[in-house]
């Protein structure tokens, strides 16, 4: 086997190299530190993962024209957690190391077992019962990747579901069309406990979203394109292409997904897709379901306001034709 | 234009000398298709196939069935040999110094002593029927725990036993032959199991009849078990081995997957 | 971005595009010439097989032997491939003789000869049947268990039959063997290989038999523990009118008596040490007591036979009669647990090729991968598994890989593909990030 670009794998264009800098450097501080500053009992903790950095490769490498929001997803995490009655401990990156997903996948096997050792360190040193995650592919990793004896690993929309979330009823009558992007890692690839039903469970709460599906779902689900961040190019855009194509055939109001990963992607895409204005086809808002539910928590929004404008209503377009 | 080369000359006169006499039209397509199936590809293996690095160490069990067949083609032509000089006389008879003796017998100890390589030749025929009993039995294991009989291959494994059960047979009447202890012995041994045949009571006296040619050991065996070792096997096992081969280059090789 | 491009990029279904798999596949691999390379494959292992004939006829003529003399009675055994038939004819002495009517007038004499046809028929009638019997789809022996567990036994069957049948030249070599225990090697042995074949199997195809494997063990050992309590209980060969209490006093105070206790107790000890092993402790710390158990056991008896040969002979001999007597009990059935112990917690094959080979090219993977919807390579198409087997890859579809699992997801035999990216990428990177730590040059 011959490797033709020796640093990620061959022969692929590597979108993010300074975003992996960063994370594979963390691995080699491993010196546990000695006290932790939480504020409270780790009987549940809240692993947020790498979403600020997401945030950061978004805004910086990327123009971005989009509202892609990775940060947004911490805050709603946690207010819907507190809607059930739970106050995490917030597993905060300032102490905890990436959970080492990608380079796993990636094949650095060694910088992840010294991610993972550090992290499973830290959280058998404060006793945490239930590790709760918003990514998937931070499910996956910790459930299966991790030996993680005695913590419940769980998803944060089977927390949401079991502790019985409820929201309240829209203050506008508008039906929302939403559909739901199954993540691969925490639905196909999950031999136990794989999340299937629990977000749908918890869109059909929501009393005014019409819940579509898309052409390939549950277990048949459509990659996204992602690759571990590591195979980008206009064949992988093109997977995603075709995916928000059939989300735009039914013509959705939300594209919602459970990994920020996804979401990644669905924006970068959704993004690089407004820089014409005659070519934006994709009218939805890609948004973490996360997200979605806090802003249905409270009846407002959270976060930026929505810049999703109909065709019929987009100022820049007046009187060209449509590009479909 | 150059000039077409000995072989080709030669080549056409023979076939030229042939094709008038024997109109080639009904064989030569005949010669056609015989040439086309020698010509076959012999399919490649799995590890072939695919370039695996992977040795599989039981790869060299699949040979058994030829080794077996090559192990046959060696018996006969040793057998061949041994058959100029064996005499299937069993009959008890002496020495002038009181010894006993047969027929068959002597011309063993003549093979063995007197015939330049009769030792190697007659060597070779007993090891060789021991390496086939071997074989035979051993890819018939194989056979079995690899599935290998399963469907549509049902027919050719009963062939196969059958087989099985012909080398045990050609094993035995082989070795009550050379008239000593242990042919005796055996021959005694067979004698009274095939008159015990679970049956009706003539039916095995009917089967020692003719397997033996005598109720009681007394020599007269060696002639039948000759006669058994040395057409009616070889002709039955024969045209059973061509059907049994023929099977498997029709049907094919069951692959171990 | 247009989407047109991109579906422009998709190749299959296009012309030229091969079609690899079903009726219509158009990039059959062409297989080896007969002429001249499988005849000359052919002949060299043709004439191995003559060399070696020769060779053999060279170093180990055969004698021709004593001539065949009436007055004679011959002392001999047959060819090894007809021995399992003489141990049967000498086993039926055990079954009852007479004569039965047949129906048509007649009657059949029901004779030692009769009853070894009868059982010479138990190896032969499976052979015909098998086919009819088995009718599954299953090939491969480490998915089928019980066919191998079969086999084996037959196995094992017509090798101790044969033994059997050199019974004489046995007892007369050993005099401590007991005709009885060699009777009893039709019975136990092969079903000891049985299931030792049968646990061992389950493990090697990747199947569960943690109980198959403690309920052998522990049948073994409950096995031998009845039976050492019948032998102090009741005398080695049978009850003698004495009380037990009085017996085992006997026993152990009785000088000659006591280096039976020792290695009955020594056997009974060991079996459960394996038994409890097998049951309680994890894998790799139950290996590591029977393995020092064993030896130690070994050394053990080695040493007490070697010491009571000595101090206590006739101790010694009567305790080496018991122990033969009673061999199917005291000395295989431990052997068994061990090997049932050591085949049963064996490591399977680890290595993800052997659990690849499961495939066999249905390309159900191939229909779903996202990736060949959109990718191309000089082969004219991607695709993962099959490029994979092929090693044709050379690096791309490794990368390539979503890891998604879709192929995963709809394989037959549950092949889990992203456990084997992971496994060749992390293989791939292993020296470089050994060597700079994580960081990465440049």
């Amino acid at each position: 086997m011959i490797p033709l670009d020796p640093e990620y794998g061959p022969a692929r264009t590597i979108p993010h190299p300074v975003m992996f800098r960063v994370l594979d450097a963390e691995a080699d501080d491993v010196a546990v530190p000695a006290e932790l500053p939480v504020a409270r009992g780790a009987e549940w903790a809240y692993y947020p993962g790498c979403i600020d950095y997401y945030d950061q490769e978004m805004q910086f490498s990327h123009l971005n024209y989009g509202d892609t929001d990775h940060g947004i997803i911490f805050d709603s995490s946690i207010k819907l957690l507190r809607a059930v009655g739970i106050e995490p401990v917030i597993l905060d990156r300032s102490f905890m190391k990436c959970c080492g997903h990608d380079q796993l996948w990636q094949g650095k096997v060694d910088v992840f077992q010294r991610m993972r050792d550090y992290n499973t360190k830290i959280i058998k040193m404060l006793g945490v019962k239930n590790l709760v995650t918003s990514c998937a592919e931070g499910y996956r990793t910790f459930k299966l990747d991790y030996k993680l004896d005695g913590v419940n690993v769980v998803h944060i929309t089977q927390t949401l579901y079991e502790r019985g979330l409820r929201l309240p009823p829209p203050k506008d009558g508008r039906t929302i069309r939403v559909t739901y992007q199954d993540p691969c890692r925490s639905c196909r690839q999950m031999p136990v406990d794989p999340i299937y039903e629990e977000p749908r469970e918890l869109i059909k709460r929501v009393e005014n979203a019409e819940l579509v599906e898309l052409k390939t779902f549950r277990a048949d689900a459509q990659c996204c394109g992602v690759a571990q961040m590591m195979y980008c190019n206009d064949k992988t855009k093109g997977l995603t292409a075709s995916r928000m194509q059939e989300a735009k055939e039914l013509d959705v109001d939300y594209l919602l997904t459970a990994c920020p990963k996804c979401l990644t992607h669905f924006g970068c895409l959704h993004h690089e897709n407004r820089w014409k204005p005659e070519e934006e086809r994709y009218r939805y808002r890609v948004v973490d379901i996360t997200h979605f539910l806090a802003e249905r928590l409270e009846g407002e929004t959270v976060g930026k306001p929505p810049s999703v404008i109909p065709r019929e209503a987009d100022p820049r377009l007046k009187g060209q034709k449509a590009v479909e | 234009m150059p000039r077409e080369s000995l072989i080709g000359r030669m080549y056409r006169k023979v076939f030229g000398y042939l094709a008038s006499r024997f109109p080639p039209t009904p064989w030569s397509d005949l010669t056609r298709r015989t040439v086309e199936t020698v010509q076959r590809q012999v399919p490649r293996s799995h590890a072939e196939k695919y370039e695996l690095k992977t040795i599989w160490y039981w790869y060299p069990l699949y040979c058994l069935g030829g080794i077996s067949f090559v192990a046959f083609i060696t018996l006969t032509i040793t057998g061949i040999l041994l058959g100029f000089y064996y005499i299937p006389d069993g009959t008890i008879e002496y020495t002038f110094n009181q010894e006993v003796t047969s027929r068959a017998y002597q011309s063993m100890q003549f093979i063995m002593n007197d015939i330049p390589f009769g030792f190697m030749i007659r060597g070779m025929h007993h090891w060789g029927a021991h390496i086939m009993i071997a074989a035979v039995f051993l890819h018939m294991m194989r056979v079995y725990f690899t599935g290998a009989y399963k469907k549509p291959r049902e027919l050719n494994w009963l062939l196969g036993a059958v087989l099985m059960i012909i080398t045990l047979l050609f094993g035995y009447s082989g070795y009550v032959l050379p008239a000593n202890d242990l042919s005796r012995a055996a021959a005694t041994i067979g004698i009274n199991m095939t008159k015990a045949a679970p049956g009706p009571a003539w039916l095995g006296q009917f089967a020692t009849m003719l397997l033996f040619g005598e109720p009681d050991p007394t020599g007269f065996y060696i002639i039948r078990m000759y006669w058994l070792h040395v057409f009616v096997l070889p002709l039955v096992g024969i045209l059973l081995m061509i059907a049994h081969m023929a099977l498997v280059w029709i049907q094919g090789v069951a692959e171990p997957h | 971005m247009q989407i047109e491009a991109v579906r422009e990029g998709v190749f299959e279904g296009k012309p030229g595009f091969p079609i690899q798999y079903g009726p219509e596949r158009t990039d059959h691999q062409p297989g080896i010439p007969f002429w001249p390379h499988e005849v000359y494959r052919d002949l060299v292992i043709v004439f191995i097989l003559v060399a070696i004939i020769f060779f053999m006829s060279a170093l180990w003529t055969p004698i021709v032997g004593p001539s065949a003399n009436p007055a004679v009675q011959p002392f001999s055994v047959p060819d090894w491939y007809l021995l399992f038939s003489w141990g049967l004819l000498k086993i039926a002495d055990l079954f009852p003789e007479g004569r039965i009517p047949d129906g048509l007038g007649g009657t059949i004499n029901v004779d030692a000869a009769f009853w070894g046809d009868v059982l010479s028929l138990i190896p032969i009638l499976p052979m015909f049947l098998i086919p009819f019997i088995d009718r599954g789809r299953e090939t491969r022996p480490a998915k089928a268990p019980i066919r191998s567990a079969a086999g084996m036994y037959m196995i094992a069957f017509v090798f101790f039959a044969s033994v059997y049948a050199t019974n004489d030249r046995i007892i007369a070599t050993w005099s401590f063997v007991h005709d009885d225990m060699l009777k009893w090697f039709f019975i136990v042995p092969p079903i000891l290989v049985g299931i030792a074949s049968y646990v061992g199997i389950r493990r090697l195809g990747f199947r569960d038999m943690y109980w198959w494997l403690v309920v052998s063990v522990g049948a073994a050992f409950t096995l031998v523990t009845t039976v050492a309590i019948q032998v102090f209980l009741l005398g080695p060969w049978g009850a003698d009118g004495i009380d037990p209490v009085t017996r085992l006093g006997h026993l152990f105070g009785n000088a000659s008596g006591q280096p039976l206790f020792w290695f009955v107790l020594i056997v009974i000890v060991y079996t459960g040490i394996l038994f409890f092993a097998t049951a309680l402790l994890r894998e790799r710390k139950a290996k590591g007591i029977v393995m020092i158990a064993s030896l130690a056991t070994f050394f053990l008896v080695a040493g007490l036979v070697k010491f009571f040969a000595d101090t206590n002979p006739t101790g010694n001999l009567l305790a080496l009669r018991v122990l033969a007597y009673h061999g199917n009990w005291f000395v295989a059935l431990p052997l068994f647990a061990l090997i049932t112990f050591y085949v049963g917690t064996r490591t399977p094959y680890s290595t993800y090729e052997y659990l690849l080979n499961e495939c066999y090219q249905c390309g159900k993977c191939h229909t779903v991968c996202p990736v060949t919807k959109v990718e191309d390579d000089a082969l004219g198409g991607l695709n993962l598994v099959y490029n994979t087997f092929k090693k044709q890859h050379d690096g791309v579809p490794l990368w390539t890989c979503l890891a998604c699992d879709a192929c995963s997801a709809v394989c037959p035999l549950d092949i889990k593909y992203s456990d084997y990216i992971l496994e060749e990428r992390s293989k791939a990177m292993a020296p470089k990030t050994a060597a700079d730590r994580g960081r990465h040059a440049g």
